[in-house]
């Protein structure tokens, strides 16, 4: 066929530009934010761009046009003339509509009619035009821009699947050889990239984030196209394991008909999907459990130790015995109680806890979480003011201090006075509070008056504030020294409780049990953060269950596709399964046979999903995909990789295959030979 | 004569079709002797290729005995018969019903192969030499010719050494020099190995040859001649010819 052949050549460039098309496409919406300022700078920027693009639409239509002369020549009916003459026509219909909008927007631009084109639609020459001239606002060019950009959707697709058939026109020799070149060139950019570009961006850093994006796009194609030439000597050594296993793996490997063919490829492909989609759903849940645990753990102790109605005199030897504990990292004691906190302008209830700053970073997070101040103002409050600077109410104090160095400075005593606090970033903000501002905490534990209960009340400057990443521990939380505590809430040298770190969080359960025994004595109450935290990680796991049995009815429906392919493969070699029972093989021989193809399918499709869902997951975990912290209270999407999980969701994947075999197997099984051979 | 090869005792064979029972066979008695060839002739619609299939076990009687030296197959379980007819028969059919994705070698070994034995390739390489078709071992069905692939079937059907060798119409899709080719082949490898030849045919010339000839009609056995073997048959011709009988015969090129 001379005429496909020549084609195939146009087609191939075609493909060609559309790849760079969609690659244009991708780096523009990768860099977006970079040409925003870009642009905002240097107007011709987007000028270059519009030229560009206008010439690539122009190529477009200039090659359309030729397949369209070529087709001409084609005789009528002639394998895939329509195809071409369709690709023809959406490829010129694509470049005229991209062609003719941009002119018509140039031309609105240019007349200046001094408007501001509102709104966003996913066009890339929407946003341009509308970056070009933020002052244009007219209603007929958004609607002329929306349908323009469907229309451009729609030719682009006709475009991409058109072009997709056509390139099976080519002759197998010359699409074996473009393949290899493809491959030479995959294992050139593999080398290049894994040698030059780092997996792991940095940080805020644009380039950095693009090269690896960059690494993990090739090496993924490289991994696909890896797996795809593996398959043929897997196969093979397949075929060498047994009679069952060579049939079933010919009859994959066999050309098939159209249909069953693409029912094949759909089949794996939707095993793959529905797989890649259960497991990355799994993962950013997984993730977001993680985080929340890690928050937890990081501002509450692993196990606390308290008694139900009291609270504790003789902490000091459970401390002692708790610390000798081994297992244990570390212990700290905590009074607890619930204040008011306000400040100037507002207040705010909260729940104040004494702590001991010496031992507070054994057990929890607060030193690493403090984003203003130290923690080490609770124990030395008046650093505070030496410390900070930069706010209008302390600078009249620095001006002083650093003005007349030599001189005896009078110290302010009230300062001087007052203990230290630490608050959340949101309490901060919600009471409008910076380090060394004063603020009064309240509390109910108050004396009794003559007119009745009187809250005893105590002036704090603020020491600190921290960000623990959980929204009820940043809004509620509020930390002073302990003696600071004992001495206001007049506790004496009692204490609420003592927290523990242990080394395996895991364990905590099994220590908390543990510390039980060690510490022997009735009425104390040892708990341990999953019993604390009960509901809301049983929440959690039955949100997971929820979601794994949702989206395992995904599954469940691509099996359905891999019944549909079997039981048209059995349909189309019924006459070789009688051949196969007139030579001798037996039913369970024959339904073997047939489960052992669904099952490859099933392992083709669960290995393509769980590498297509890891590499998604890892790529997340690895780049970040921001999320709005105002809304989720986390800037990045959460995601943990399970092993368990994944090794879960193959499972599942191979049973829900194995079942769908099954039954086309079992008619393969009861074909009679007598029928499957009749002559007619 | 001892105990016979096959014994084929008061068979019959009704089939349901809309309600309606047809008797295709209507009492068969049929003893076929070990080394012997047999030709059944007749009508289409006598039930030639039905009782085929009944002796093949591809199907069971609706009446009757079919014993092999003795034992009633038509009481065996499925698992059973599978195994009896992988070891002690062997097909040519009409079309030649090979695998399609497996390579002539691979065909012929797959009885072998269902078997679970391993050590084949040996012997399906003989038999394909044999055959005449040693140049032809990777080549798929679909890239031989008709009598290319007939002769492969018979070399599967071979491969087991089965006592019998069931064949239904084998000559009657291939031109004549092809059939000739094949006809010459059966005869061959009787000699050869003493298998057991039982063969449907139409063809005249085919039955004319074989030393038995079973005529059916409208389910009954007609007629059972058996002749002597000097009548003049191409396979009785001079030894030189006999050694490589088959080379340049039914193939192109």
């Amino acid at each position: 066929m001379r005429n496909s052949r020549r084609f195939g050549f146009w087609t191939a460039v075609l493909c060609g530009l559309a790849v760079l098309h969609a690659v244009a496409i991708v780096v523009f919406v990768a860099t977006s934010t970079g040409w925003f300022q870009a642009m905002q700078v240097d107007e011709l920027v987007w000028i270059r761009l519009v030229i560009g693009w206008a010439t690539a639409q122009l190529i477009l239509g200039l090659l359309s046009l030729a397949i369209a002369r070529r087709a001409r020549r084609m005789p009528r009916g002639a394998l895939g003339r329509a195809r071409i003459v369709g690709l023809s026509v959406a490829a010129g219909l694509h470049a005229s509509i991209t062609t003719l909008s941009i002119g018509i927007i140039l031309w609105a631009a240019r007349a200046s009619l001094g408007h501001v084109l509102g709104g966003t639609t996913p066009s890339l020459l929407f946003g341009l035009t509308h970056l070009a001239y933020p002052d244009l606002e007219l209603e007929w060019v958004r609607t002329l821009f929306q349908t323009a950009t469907s229309l451009q959707w729609a030719t682009g697709t006709a475009i991409v699947l058109l072009a997709t058939s056509c390139w099976f026109l080519l002759p197998l020799p010359r699409r074996q050889r473009f393949w290899w070149l493809f491959d030479a060139g995959m294992v050139l950019a593999f080398v290049a990239v894994s040698s030059m570009l780092s997996i792991t961006p940095v940080e805020g850093d644009g380039a950095s984030l693009a090269g690896a994006v960059v690494r993990v796009t090739v090496t993924t194609l490289f991994a696909i196209r890896v797996g795809l030439r593996l398959v043929g000597p897997l196969l093979s050594a397949f075929e060498r394991i047994g009679f069952r296993s060579m049939v079933a793996a010919r009859h994959l490997r066999a050309k098939k008909t159209g249909f069953l063919a693409a029912s094949g490829t759909l089949s794996v492909l939707a095993v793959a999907v529905s797989s890649c989609m259960l497991i990355s759903v799994l993962s950013v849940m997984g993730g977001f459990r993680a985080d929340l645990m890690k928050k937890i753990l990081g501002n509450h102790a692993h196990i606390v130790i308290d008694e139900a109605l009291k609270e504790l005199d003789d902490w000091q030897l459970i401390l002692e015995r708790v610390r000798a504990t081994e297992g244990v990292v570390g212990a700290t004691p905590y009074l607890q109680t619930e204040v008011m906190v306000s400040s100037l302008s507002n207040r705010a209830g909260a729940i104040l806890r004494g702590i001991d700053p010496g031992s507070v970073s054994e057990v929890t997070d607060l030193a690493k979480n403090m984003t203003h101040g130290k923690l080490e103002y609770l124990e030395h409050p008046e650093q505070i003011l030496d410390a900070s600077v930069g706010t209008s109410r302390k600078s009249p104090l620095d001006a002083m201090l650093e003005a007349e160095p030599g001189e005896d400075v009078d110290p302010q005593p009230a300062a001087e006075a007052m203990p230290g606090l630490i608050v959340g970033q949101e309490l901060a903000r919600a009471l409008r509070l910076v380090v060394g501002d004063r603020v009064t905490v309240v509390s109910p534990r108050g004396e009794l008056g003559p007119t009745g209960p009187i809250p005893r009340t105590r002036p704090f400057r603020i020491a600190g504030i921290f960000y623990s990443g959980m929204y009820e521990y940043d809004m509620k939380h509020a930390y002073v020294a302990l003696d600071v505590a004992q001495r206001f809430l007049k506790a004496g040298k009692a204490v609420s409780g003592i927290e523990v770190k242990v080394q395996d969080v895991e364990k905590a359960p099994a220590m908390a049990t543990e510390l039980v025994s060690i510490l022997g004595r009735d009425g104390l109450r040892v708990r341990d953060w999953k019993m604390m935290n009960e509901q809301l990680f049983g929440a959690l796991a039955l949100e997971k269950l929820a979601m794994f049995i949702t989206l395992g009815i995904a599954i469940l429906i691509a099996g359905f596709s891999v019944f549909g392919t079997l039981t048209l493969l059995v349909q189309e070699k019924r006459r070789e399964v009688g051949i196969l029972k007139a030579m001798g093989a037996s039913a369970r021989g024959v339904i073997r046979i047939f489960v052992i193809e669904g099952l490859l399918i099933g392992m083709a499709g669960g290995l393509l999903g769980l590498g297509l869902g890891f590499i998604m997951t890892f790529a997340a975990e690895h780049f970040g995909i921001r999320m709005n912290p105002e809304v989720y209270y986390i800037d990045k999407l959460p995601v943990n990789l399970d092993p368990t999980e994944f090794a879960l969701v193959g499972a599942a994947t191979v049973v829900v295959c194995l079942a769908a075999t099954l039954f086309p197997a079992y008619q393969a099984s009861r074909v009679r030979p007598v029928d499957a051979l009749r002559y007619d | 004569m001892s105990d016979p090869l096959v014994s084929v005792a008061n068979v019959t064979k009704t089939f349901e079709h809309e309600g309606q029972s047809l008797e295709v066979l209507k009492g068969i008695d049929l003893e076929i002797g070990d080394g012997e060839m047999v030709t059944i002739v007749g009508p289409s619609g006598a039930g030639k290729s039905t009782l085929l299939h009944l002796i093949g076990t591809l199907d069971l009687p609706t009446r009757g005995t079919i014993r092999y030296q003795g034992q009633d197959v038509t009481l065996l379980g499925s698992s059973d018969l599978a195994e009896f007819r992988n070891r002690s028969i062997g097909f040519v059919f009409q079309f030649h019903h090979l695998l399609p994705e497996f390579t002539a070698l691979e065909n012929v070994m797959m009885p072998g192969l269902i078997h679970g034995s391993r050590r084949l390739e040996e012997r399906a390489r003989l038999l394909l030499d044999e055959v005449g078709l040693s140049h032809r071992l990777t080549h798929r069905p679909g890239e031989l010719s008709g009598g290319e692939q007939q002769r492969v079937a018979l070399a599967r059907a071979l491969l087991m050494e089965p006592k019998l060798v069931l064949a239904d119409e084998p000559t009657g899709n291939l031109d004549s020099r092809s059939s000739d080719a094949v006809q010459e082949l059966f005869f061959e490898l009787n000699r050869r190995h003493g298998t057991t030849f039982l063969i449907v045919t139409h063809s005249r010339d085919f039955a004319g040859m074989m030393p038995r000839q079973v005529a059916m009609k409208d389910g009954r056995i007609d007629s059972d001649e058996r002749r002597s073997l000097s009548t003049a048959k191409p396979t009785e011709q001079t030894p030189g010819n006999d050694a490589q009988p088959l080379e340049n015969q039914g193939k192109p090129t």
